[in-house]
């Protein structure tokens, strides 16, 4: 029988414990463990995450234990629902608090959501971004992520011809 | 949230759809962008400035576009070289039409989809618009895609519902015709759909329009202001903004622009064409 916890280290040298219901929630760590039956008193390499990252994603974790697991493979019959399930709400008020970090952070939790792929984490940070994204002009989204503006006059001209965008938003 | 919103634009027989702009597709993918940041790879702590653009991998890119609807797509696509590329991927537009026009796309089967996509592949955002604005069309042309469409959109449905259940003015032609409507209305939709297919086309064409301008306007206006406001789609296709509470003049210019942009954008992904104009009071 397995142990109830799973120890990991983290890419700066920590060790932690984690529930196995936790770990199990990462479809990464999850096929280690399958991969490890009997073998697995010695703490899972994490060598992209952090333990401060870490510590936030079992915090999500611990929220969400009791979740429903997500409906794998909707078949075409369902195609019409999965389409129209597709907006960026979150709902969750304890996600809404947890996404509100900063940029640095949500990045990092995003990166560490889908190296260990843990779905529904995954899921949420894109929403977030995709929502800091909308209705912001370009030059709003350059300001906001720190994105360095590379296109050329011209392509910028052609952009702005096809898309028939207003004069004033470059 | 009245009947008369829309209802100028609804009676009056007025064609104020899109003008013969037939050049705005011709978008071609721009051979002297460089490929080179498609594919970084991520690293573990991303903290420099810039980060954001070079850090994450394809996929997870992808997966965030996806909750964008085709305005943000191509805004997000003047951001930077990497997110020029990114916006141009095939699957995303594909799926955005999809989902937009799913109760008629769903009957596609998985291999004509990738038959599809493949042709789609050379300007992925051209094909979007074509399609777009073919099922514009088709569904303001047949009873019976138009039939489904209503069905099929419970927030359409429920406007229209409305809209019929409060109409009083008019001529006594129209009321009586509303009489009429509103008797079918709440037992077979696709029947009434049908019966007075000019009425849910007027309708169709102004609800979607003014249901993604005043969503538009809802995400702009600041929430915690106690600020009124509603959206008039006038008789000309112009849509007026009347908010009650004075709002600084910076606050008013930027929401007047943002529409201004959502509003060509949306004509110019083949939806119909209509004014934003600010009224002085």
């Amino acid at each position: 029988m397995a142990s109830e916890s799973i120890s990991v280290t983290t890419s700066d040298d920590q060790t932690i414990q984690l529930s196995r219901k936790h770990a199990q929630m990462s479809q990464t760590i999850n096929s280690m463990l399958e991969d490890s039956v009997g073998a697995d008193q010695e703490a899972i390499p994490l060598p992209n995450v952090s333990s401060e990252v870490l510590k936030k994603v079992i915090d999500w974790c611990t929220h969400h234990e009791n979740d429903p697991a997500p409906v794998e493979k909707v078949k075409k019959l369902n195609k019409k629902r999965e389409y129209k399930a597709k907006n960026s709400t979150i709902s969750d008020e304890w996600d809404k608090n947890f996404v509100n970090a900063e940029l640095r952070v949500i990045v990092d939790i995003l990166l560490a959501a889908n190296y260990l792929d843990v779905k529904g984490l995954f899921e949420l940070m894109c929403k977030h971004i995709a929502n800091e994204l909308k209705g912001k002009t370009p030059d709003q989204i350059r300001e906001r992520f720190g994105i360095q503006d590379d296109l050329t006059e011209e392509d910028k001209a052609a952009m702005r011809k096809a898309w028939g965008a207003t004069k004033n938003d470059s | 949230m009245g009947a008369n919103q829309f209802r100028g634009g609804l009676l009056s027989p007025k064609e104020h759809r899109r003008s013969s702009s037939g050049s705005s597709g011709s978008r071609k993918s721009s051979p002297s962008l460089p490929q080179r940041k498609l594919r970084n790879s991520s690293r573990a702590s991303p903290n420099r400035s810039n980060s954001f653009s070079s850090v994450f991998p394809h996929e997870v890119f992808m997966k965030m576009l996806s909750f964008l609807d085709a305005e943000d797509l191509c805004r997000v696509g003047r951001v930077s070289n990497l997110f020029h590329l990114l916006s141009q991927d095939t699957t995303l537009w594909y799926d955005l039409l999809l989902k937009d026009y799913s109760h008629r796309l769903n009957y596609v089967t998985q291999e004509e989809r990738d038959k599809r996509m493949t042709s789609w592949q050379a300007s992925p955002l051209t094909s979007y618009i074509r399609e777009r604005r073919r099922f514009f069309d088709i569904n303001l042309k047949s009873p019976d895609y138009l039939a489904i469409y209503v069905i099929d959109h419970p927030e359409f449905n429920m406007v229209l519902t409305d809209t019929i259940n409060s109409e009083e003015s008019g001529s006594d032609i129209e009321r009586a015709s509303f009489r009429r409507l509103r008797q079918t209305w709440s037992t077979n939709i696709a029947e009434s759909v049908k019966r007075n297919f000019d009425f849910v086309r007027e309708a169709y064409h102004n609800i979607v329009l003014w249901k993604t301008l005043s969503d538009k306007v809802k995400e702009l206006v600041p929430q915690q202001s106690g600020v009124r406001y509603e959206c008039v789609l006038d008789d000309d296709g112009e849509l007026i903004l009347d908010i009650t509470n004075r709002l600084d003049e910076k606050t008013m210019e930027h929401i007047l622009n943002q529409l201004k942009e959502n509003v060509e954008l949306l004509t110019f992904l083949g939806g119909p064409k209509f004014n934003v104009r600010r009224i002085q009071s």
